[in-house]
Formats: C-alpha cells, structure tokens, sequence
C-alpha cells in the first residue's frame, strides 16, 4: 500500500516541521520538570484559588498532576494541533491545488499508494513527535527531580495525547483529501480542530455546560482520568477508531473522486 | 484495437465549458495534431485520457483499458506532459527526476541523462528559481525519458526559445519513426502541421473537423504582403490576382494563393521591382472560420 520513493521524499519534505515542533515540545517538557518543583507548586495553587484559572490549572500537587494541567492541557493539544494542520494540508490538498501531484500520478503509483503513504507519514511522525517528548521528559525528570514523575502515568498521559492528535491528524488528513483547494482543505482541517478546542475551554468556566462535552473531541482526552486510573481506555479507543476511520475514508475520497490537474 | 480511443466522450461543467460528444481515435504509429484555441477542451481530454477525471458519458481508453478503471496501469505505457508545468519548489530538477523514475522502477536513468543533454538542461538548481523554459524541459524529460510507448504532449512547445522548439521538434519526429503513438495538443498551427498525420480541429468542446495534414497543407491558403516600386507593378498584380487587396501603405497589397501556384506569383513578382515581401501568419481564429464558414458562433 506504499510506495517506498514517495514516503521518503514526503518525509525529507516535512522533516523540518516535524524537528521544529518535536524541539519546542520537549523544552516546554523540560522547563516544567525544572520549574514545577514541590514549593513552586504549593505556592501557585494559594495563588489561583477561587479564580476560574483554578479549574483550568490545578492538579493534585505532584509533578504528573500539574504537568497534566498545564503543559498537557494548553501547550500539548493547541501546538501540535499547527503541525497536524500544516502538514494535514501539505500531504494531499497543497499537491493538487498547485498542480504538481499530475507528476506524481503519472507513474504507475496508484492514488491509493499516494495518499496511504502520506497518512502513514503523517501518523508515524505524530508517534516520533511523542515518542520523543515521552523519552526527553523522562530523562529530564530523571536530572532535575529524581523520583518525582511517575512514569507509568507519563506514558499513559503521551500515548492519550498522541491519540487525541492521531484523530486530530485524521480530520485534517480528511480535510486534505477531500477538497482541491488549499483554502477549503484548511477551513475545515483548521475550523475544525480549532472549534474543539474553544469548546473544551468553554466547558471549564463552568459545570452547567457540561453537556457541551458531546460537541468537541477534547474531553476524549481527560487527563484527570488518565491520572485517577478511571475508565479512560474507551476514550482511547474512540480516539484511534475515529483516527483509523478518517484516515481510511480520506484516502477512499481521493481515489474517487476527480481531480482537476 | 486503437491504442487510444475516445468514444462520445461528454463532461458538461456548465456555461458551455467542458467537453462534448468527442470521438476520437489514433492506431498505432500515428500522430494526432489535437488543434484549438485556448479553453477548447484540449486539456479536458487529455485528463481523462489520464484517467484524472471520470467520463460522465461516453469511454475512454488506451490500448483497450479504461483509463479511470486502470489509471496506474496505462502509466506504463503513457508519457504525458502537462499543459501547466508545476513543480514541487523545494527540490531539484535532478532530485525531482530521480524521484519519478523511482516511482515508475526504472533502473536505467541514462535515458534520462540523454535527455537532459539534449535539452541542454541544467537540473542541479531548485526547481522553485528555475524559468519557465528551464521547467518546461524538465517536464519533457520526465515525459520522454522511460521511452513510452505512448506520449499525450499539452502544449508542448509552450516556453520554450525558437532553437528549442526546434530540437523537440525534432524528437517527436524520432520517436514517431520509432513506432510511438502521439497525441499532441496546440494551439499553434505550425507545431501540429510540422509532427502530425492527422489533424482534429476542436473548438467550444466539439471536434469541428478531422482532416488529414496534407489535406490541410493543400487546401490552405497563404497570405503575402508585398510592398511594390512601382505603380505599375501594383496594377499588373491587381490585373492577375482580382481578390487582392490593398494594404495601409502606399503601393502595398495583400495577396493570397496556395502553395500550388506560388510560382506563378513569384514569377510576377520577380518581374517587377519589389520593395518588401513578408507571408501574413493567419491565427487560429483565421482558420477556423476558413474550415467552417462564418457560421460559428
């Protein structure tokens, strides 16, 4: 299902996307090993009490739990999200709209091998990108605060996140495949994402709107749950079905449909 | 069995756009002049000969396999340069040839390297700074260079300098000696009259006419501004050709005859002093009201 020549050069392409936001991941990881030490921890917590950022921002008082609530529920879903977007848009839609995926059809690769091979790029560097993160934070844990992170909870808190993203990837993968034009592949693989995630910060102001809950992918990845060890793994699943469903639809689209090159 | 074949081909896009009812066929060895103006539906076909777009009515097919139903498989036998030349910018000529010969698993590129010396392309630079004849050839190197059996040519010439032209000129030629079959799309008759056997005229969507070239060349008329020395050489010429007509410029006619008989004009002609002699290009246009009258709208 994929053509080894087209992969690697979608990946030389993209390569410079994937380091860019794989490095800026792990420094935020870093600097909240370094940072969120117990004292600074207690002391933030006093700070924000009472005010909405308190539903946002506080988490049990150890390391994983405030990690979850800041970098896991801010930085971690909006940063990668551009990454998703950009390349989401690049794999497919950018090809068409400026005319050079004629070139890449008129060998014997099928379209199908085309579009497999950018989602299987696009869903392999998600796995790098956190994969990265995981083994960076465990490390830095390790040189600033031995002991303090547990680890378990670290894994399960990056394999929830790169699930979020392989869904998120998903819709713009979709989104890619589904139209000719940058612009629309972008109002639906940005206008999408996006909305979750205003939906999901809409939720925390407060407990009246949780049904709201129902309209975004957000609260799928529930880093509260994650933590608590309470029944997160069918969030997970929906995660990756909704994932593997977008991804396989998106390619079936592309094979069908017409392309103006 | 063609090895293409279009049979009523329709794809209506609305306001008159698309094309209709297009019949078409080219054997073996045969070279197909596709000739029209801009936004005639040349490009339209060649997509689904490409298999890029599904017929909405009618077939499509090269060497008898559906070209939506086998698209990666007539790639094979298919070289096919674009009508609008794009690129990914962030490679190079070179990387991008690479790439395509990879996808089509050649292992012979020296195909390729004759190409391009051909071409006297420089492959090396980043496609994105290269000009348009630079990317024009690249795509005819790409097209040519897996020695296809069949070339579906856009506009070939588009971009490139009159030497250049020329030398592709020159390798349609070959590759037709060599047994390819050709389907070359223009809007400039030259290019159609100097490589193809058989000409389709296609206009709004609709083959208007298939003729054969040397039909073409026999029933064509070429039209001559010739600017005399003398009073008296402008009225023996109106005397011998009645349909001529004066120019802007004193003493300056305008005559036309077909190839037959430029030798009587050239007689005329060489017995008078003549200031100027220059042929009159006709546009596409031109011919087109020639071969079907002024009732096209």
């Amino acid at each position: 299902m994929i053509n080894f020549s087209y992969l690697k050069q979608t990946a030389r392409s993209n390569l410079k996307f994937l380091l860019a936001f794989t490095a800026v991941l792990c420094v935020f990881v870093i600097i909240m090993t370094n940072v969120f030490t117990p004292a600074v921890m207690e002391e933030t917590q006093i700070g924000i009490e009472g005010t909405v950022l308190a539903n946002i921002l506080t988490g049990n008082g150890t390391l994983i739990g405030f990690m979850s609530n800041s970098f896991y529920a801010l930085m971690a879903i909006l940063f990668p999200m551009v990454y998703s977007i950009m390349v989401g848009n690049r794999l497919i839609a950018e090809k068409i709209d400026k005319g050079y995926m004629a070139g890449f059809l008129s060998t014997p690769v099928t379209r199908a091998q085309i579009a497999a091979s950018g989602a299987f790029y696009l869903t392999v560097s998600l796995m790098i990108m956190w994969g990265t993160v995981y083994c960076v934070g465990i490390a830095a844990a390790e040189r600033f605060q031995p002991g303090a992170l547990d680890v378990d909870k670290f894994l399960l808190l990056n394999a929830g996140v790169f699930l979020y993203h392989f869904a998120i990837s998903g819709i713009c993968f979709f989104a890619s495949c589904l139209f000719n034009t940058s612009r629309n592949s972008l109002l639906l693989g940005a206008g999408l994402p996006l909305y979750f995630f205003v939906m999901s910060l809409i939720i925390k102001l407060s407990d009246s709107l949780d049904y709201l809950k129902y309209f975004t992918l957000n609260t799928l990845f529930d880093t509260e749950k994650i933590l608590e060890d309470n029944g997160f793994e069918a969030d997970f699943a929906v995660l990756g079905a909704l994932a593997l469903i977008l991804y396989g639809t998106g390619i079936i689209i592309f094979c069908r449909r017409d392309l103006p090159l | 069995m063609k090895e293409i074949d279009i049979r009523n081909l329709t794809r209506d896009y609305g306001n008159g756009k698309g094309v209709f009812d297009i019949c078409l066929t080219v054997g073996r060895g045969e070279a197909f002049g596709y000739l029209g103006p801009n936004g005639a539906g040349k490009t339209t076909t060649m997509r689904h000969l490409m298999g890029f777009i599904r017929p909405r009515h009618g077939s499509v097919s090269v060497q008898g396999m559906d070209c939506w139903k086998n698209r990666s498989r007539i790639q094979k036998k298919i070289g096919y340069l674009p009508g609008e030349i794009c690129f990914p910018g962030d490679m190079t000529g070179i990387g991008y040839l690479k790439l395509i010969a990879a996808m089509r698993k050649m292992k012979d590129f020296s195909a390729a390297e004759k190409l391009i010396d051909y071409f006297e392309l420089d492959p090396k630079g980043k496609i994105r700074s290269m000009s348009k004849g630079m990317k024009q050839k690249t795509a005819l190197v790409a097209a040519f260079m897996h020695d296809p059996e069949i070339l579906l040519l856009d506009e070939p010439s588009s971009g490139l300098d009159p030497l250049m032209q020329g030398k592709l000129i020159e390798l349609i030629e070959n590759e037709k000696k060599r047994g390819k079959t050709i389907l070359l799309s223009s809007h400039i008759f030259e290019e159609v009259e100097k490589t193809c056997d058989r000409i389709g005229m296609i206009k709004s969507g609709r083959i208007i006419r298939q003729i054969t070239a040397g039909e073409l060349r026999a029933s064509q008329m070429k039209t001559y501004r010739v600017i005399m020395a003398d009073d008296e050489g402008c009225a023996e010429i109106l005397r011998m050709y009645p349909d001529a007509v004066r120019g802007k410029e004193q003493r300056e006619l305008i005559v036309s005859v077909t190839d037959g008989c430029i030798n009587e004009l050239l007689a005329l002609l060489s017995a008078h002093r003549v200031l100027s002699l220059t042929e009159e290009k006709h546009t596409l246009e031109e011919y087109f009201m020639k071969f079907y009258g002024g009732d096209e709208k």
